[in-house]
Parts: C-alpha cells; sequence; structure tokens
C-alpha cells in the first residue's frame, strides 16, 4: 500500500480501464506479427509502443499530439483513447501514468500538481483508458505550453519513482487575435474580401459567407481549417461551421477572392484567424456584397472593335506559314 | 580561305543567359479600337523575363556568329471594370500572359574585346518570335487565347565582365570551364502581328532589354 500512499493528494483520472479488449487485441498483435514474419516483410518488433494515443478510432500522429488540446477539445471534453501497454517494461513492480509538467519531486515522488492518469501493477496487459482534453491540461485557461504524459515505475514498492516513457502533448487554449477590419468588393461570379491583423504568430485567415437568410452558399465548400467549438458540442459561434467556410487566404496575403458566387445575389462575409492548432478567432463581420457581371479585358479589346481571333491557336498557323515564306523569299 | 575553314572547324561556345526586357504589348497599336490595354492596364511597361541557350562561333573578321533560342514570360494584371458602362472597377482581376519563344541569328564584333582588350563587344540580331498569348477573367479562367508570330530585331552591347574581373575570370574559367560573362544592354523591336494578319492579336514592341549570359 505504501506505493500509493503519495498519490492520494493526485487528482485521478481513471475511469475504468476496458481490460476486456486486452485478449482481442493480443491475438490480433500476434497473427499481424506472424503474417509479416513469414512474408519476410519485417522482422518481428522486440516490444510495442508503451503508450499508445487515438482520437475515436484513429491513431494520433506526432504533428496532431502537439497541437491536439486547443480551445474547442477543451471546452468541449474531447477525449483521448490512451493504450498502455506495461508488457514493454520487462520488470515488475508499480507503474503510473501521469500528466503533467516537472513531475518528479527532487525525492523521487509523484509531484502533486500533476494528474495521475492512471496507477496500478505491472502487468503484461494493454490497459485502454479514456481522458479528457481539460482533464489532461488540467486547465482551459488560456495558454501555449506542452505538458507530458509519463509512464513512472516504481519497481521496489518504495514509492521512488523513475520515468520509463514519455511524450509530449500540445496545450494551445489561446485564440489568435481576430482580422481587425475589411472590405469586400464584388465581382462576376465572385467577390473579393481584403483584410487587415496585426496577430504575430502564424495563423491561417478563411472567409466565412453566409446568404442573408443565413444559409451556406457553397455545396462544396473548402475544408475549415478551424475546430469550433460549435462543430464539436454546439456552443460559440453560430458562424463557425465547416459550411460556411468560402474561401482561405494563401500565407501572407491580406485579400482573397471567394468564387462560385451567383450574380444579383447579396451574400455576407466575415472573416476568422485560425492558429496552428485549429483555435479560431472571434468572427470579424466584412460586409455585404451582390456580385454582377464586369467587362474582363478581352471583352473591354472586342468592345472596341478588335477582331483578332482568340479561340486557340489558330491565328498562329497562317501566321507562321506567312513568316516562312517571307524568309524563304529574302534567301 | 583558310582562316575561314579553321574558324569554321573551331568548336561553338555554348551560351545560357537571362534576360530582361521593359515591355507593353502593343494592343493599342491596332487601329480603331481605341485604348483597350491602357484603359485596363495602365501605361506603364511590365518586366518581360526569362532565359536563352544558345550558340556562338568564331568567323574570320574579329566576329562572332551567335544563335539562341529564348523563351521569355509576361503577366499583366487589373481589376476589371463593372459592367455598366463606367469604369468603375470590380472585386475580379483580368490579366493577359505573354510567353515569346524567340529564334534569334546574331553577329558579335569582338574585336574591341580581344585585339584592344576593351571589354565592349557590340552586337545585332534578328530572328522569329512565336509569341503564345492567352487573357483571363476575374475568377482567373481563361476567356481568349492564341499565338502571334512575328519578327524582332536588336542591338546593343555586351560588357565582358571577365575583362573587368581578370582575377575572377581565371578562376571561373579554370573551375568550371566558364569563358565569358557578359552583362548585355540593348534596344529590341518586335514586329509581333502575325505579319499583318487582321485576325492577330498585336503585341508589338520597342523596348530596352538587359541580359546577363555566360558562355563555355
Amino acid at each position: 500500500m505504501a506505493r500509493f500512499a503519495s498519490l492520494a493528494g493526485h487528482r485521478s483520472l481513471l475511469r475504468g480501464p476496458t481490460d476486456g479488449t486486452a485478449v482481442a487485441f493480443a491475438s490480433i498483435v500476434l497473427r499481424a506479427h506472424l503474417i509479416l514474419f513469414f512474408a519476410g516483410l519485417a522482422a518481428l518488433p522486440a516490444s510495442a509502443a508503451p503508450i499508445v494515443l487515438r482520437e475515436g478510432d484513429r491513431l494520433l500522429t506526432d504533428a496532431e499530439r502537439l497541437e491536439w488540446i486547443n480551445v474547442a477539445r477543451c471546452s468541449c471534453d474531447s477525449e483521448l483513447t490512451i493504450a498502455l501497454d506495461l508488457s514493454s517494461l520487462a520488470q515488475t513492480g508499480n507503474a503510473a501514468l501521469v500528466a503533467g509538467k516537472s513531475c518528479l519531486t527532487t525525492e523521487n515522488r509523484i509531484s502533486s500538481s500533476c494528474r495521475i492518469v492512471w496507477d496500478g501493477t505491472i502487468d503484461t496487459e494493454t490497459h485502454t483508458l479514456k481522458v479528457t482534453a481539460s482533464e489532461l491540461a488540467g486547465s482551459c485557461a488560456a495558454t501555449e505550453t506542452k505538458i507530458d504524459l509519463t509512464l513512472f515505475v516504481d519497481a521496489e514498492d518504495e514509492d521512488v519513482w523513475t520515468s520509463a516513457t514519455t511524450m509530449s502533448i500540445g496545450v494551445d487554449t489561446k485564440p489568435p487575435s481576430a482580422p481587425e477590419k475589411g472590405d469586400v468588393v464584388a465581382g462576376e461570379g465572385l467577390a473579393e474580401v481584403s483584410f487587415e491583423t496585426d496577430e504575430k504568430k502564424a495563423v491561417q485567415h478563411q472567409v466565412l459567407c453566409t446568404t442573408l437568410a443565413g444559409g451556406a452558399v457553397l455545396d462544396d465548400p473548402p475544408e475549415a481549417v478551424f475546430d469550433s467549438e460549435l462543430e464539436r458540442c454546439g456552443q460559440g459561434d453560430g458562424l463557425l461551421a465547416a459550411r460556411f467556410v468560402c474561401a482561405e487566404a494563401s500565407d501572407g496575403t491580406a485579400s482573397v477572392t471567394v468564387l462560385g458566387l451567383t450574380d444579383h445575389v447579396a451574400y455576407r462575409f466575415a472573416m476568422v484567424s485560425v492558429d496552428d492548432a485549429g483555435n479560431p478567432s472571434s468572427v470579424t463581420t466584412i460586409g455585404e456584397a451582390t456580385p454582377s457581371p464586369e467587362q474582363d479585358f478581352w471583352e473591354r479589346y472586342q468592345q472596341g472593335g478588335g477582331d483578332a481571333d482568340g479561340t486557340g491557336c489558330q491565328t498562329a498557323s497562317p501566321g507562321i506559314l506567312w513568316g516562312l515564306l517571307f524568309f524563304v523569299r529574302r534567301k | 580561305m583558310i582562316a575561314l575553314l579553321l574558324a569554321l572547324a573551331a568548336q561553338p561556345s555554348l551560351t545560357l543567359g537571362m534576360d530582361f526586357t521593359l515591355y507593353r504589348p502593343g494592343v493599342d497599336g491596332e487601329s480603331g479600337i481605341g485604348t483597350p490595354y491602357a484603359d485596363m492596364f495602365g501605361t506603364g511597361r511590365g518586366p518581360l523575363m526569362g532565359g536563352h541557350i544558345g550558340a556562338t562561333h568564331p568567323v574570320p573578321g574579329g566576329f562572332e556568329l551567335s544563335l539562341t533560342l529564348g523563351l521569355t514570360h509576361f503577366e499583366d494584371s487589373a481589376k476589371a471594370f463593372v459592367d455598366d458602362g463606367t469604369l468603375k472597377r470590380s472585386g475580379g482581376e483580368t490579366s493577359i500572359v505573354v510567353n515569346p519563344v524567340s529564334l534569334m541569328l546574331g553577329a558579335r564584333f569582338r574585336l574591341l574585346w580581344e585585339a584592344l582588350g576593351l571589354p565592349l563587344v557590340p552586337y545585332v540580331e534578328g530572328g522569329l518570335v512565336y509569341a503564345p498569348w492567352s487573357v483571363s477573367k476575374g475568377d482567373g479562367t481563361s476567356v481568349a487565347s492564341g499565338a502571334t508570330p512575328g519578327l524582332a530585331l536588336g542591338g546593343g552591347l555586351y560588357v565582358e565582365l571577365v575583362g573587368v574581373e581578370k582575377r575572377s575570370a581565371k578562376t571561373l574559367r579554370d573551375e568550371f570551364g566558364v569563358e565569358s560573362v557578359a552583362l548585355r544592354g540593348g534596344v529590341s523591336r518586335m514586329w509581333l502581328d502575325a505579319f499583318g494578319s487582321s485576325s492577330a492579336l498585336v503585341l508589338s514592341d520597342t523596348a530596352w532589354t538587359f541580359g546577363l549570359e555566360v558562355g563555355f
């Protein structure tokens, strides 16, 4: 019991292991290994990774892990599934999976400022845990940091812990500043939205547009780069939905052309800045515009009486022939 | 005669170069159409940039003949007009792209440089130009395209940089096989009107042209 003495003050995030899947999981892993071995494609790995993170059924990539906790996931209590395989430790004793920063004290105890995700005896099973973003982060207050998810081991049952493995999880719960102001000018089936921003960190900008009745405009909108509370749990700004995305600005540009609009139909436009973690800024209203026919250079040329053939390269063929004849005759 | 045969038997030199011309398509030069180009894009000139590959061959009399194949690119764009009879600009951006391909035969007078050590090489050149072009409307889709062939004539001066910086020239020759590095400045006249065809978009111009050429 001594091993849990120092853990008593910690906030435990354990909500019941789902170890019933362990046997099935081990069976699948074994079969996969056998197939790989006999196919000669790869050698059997010595051991599986002790900590595997999933969001839903999807494995989290390293890049996703380092941007995972954002405003929407934190506010909406999005869950991370952790598969904890202790067999790779190849030792006995106790283990604890801990979230936080600098979680080991100078006496090799687990710091009370950290959160215990799981603790127990080292065994050969894979423990499947579910933990929310806010539980991992400890708070959804605006911050940009990283927390460590560390597997600690107490081999001698003496409440003396050492780190077995650790992985960082990014926490960015600080939204970028919104575009300050903007303008919209209609064109033919399009609108050009310009804006200003003083955001210093890397952000993307997306245009949100609706009909005057508030409906979505594009049947196949560009992919939303923001992760909004509206989409995750029905909270927040009603415009921050993927169906309202109309265009996105290229990196470093301060204007965007929204294509696919219908002439003589009025639209409302707004802008949002989005940081690398998918946090949207507050939405900046840009204005309304109604696309209408425009006169491009070719139409201007033809209106003036220009009769060049613009249907392809047809003008070139006789031109080249005349040119060659010109040279032959000169010789 | 012997000198001519010896000269022709010599290996031609390979040349690579970059070209820069302050260009303005002469669309408005077509009679009776007004000034659609100036109305839309203004009266300024824009960069016609590209490069060329070629060969030079010495001939008697201190001359060198050159044959070059060049590819250049020009693009201009502006906000289109609202189609209401005014010259009010709309949100869409209309553009014109011209990509002239040229095959030029030239003569370079190298005696000043080779006999007198003055690093100046006057040149004249002329040849055929074939200029595919396209015009796009505000949403970026092409509304017209074609190609206008024509002739070009130019002349000017090369400044042999190897004559200005001799130590670097030796290094370039010994290490990279570079025999010549020259800056070029001159005037170019392009008659890009499909030899007078009325169905061609006129892209003629007379312009200052500059460049950098490396000879191997």
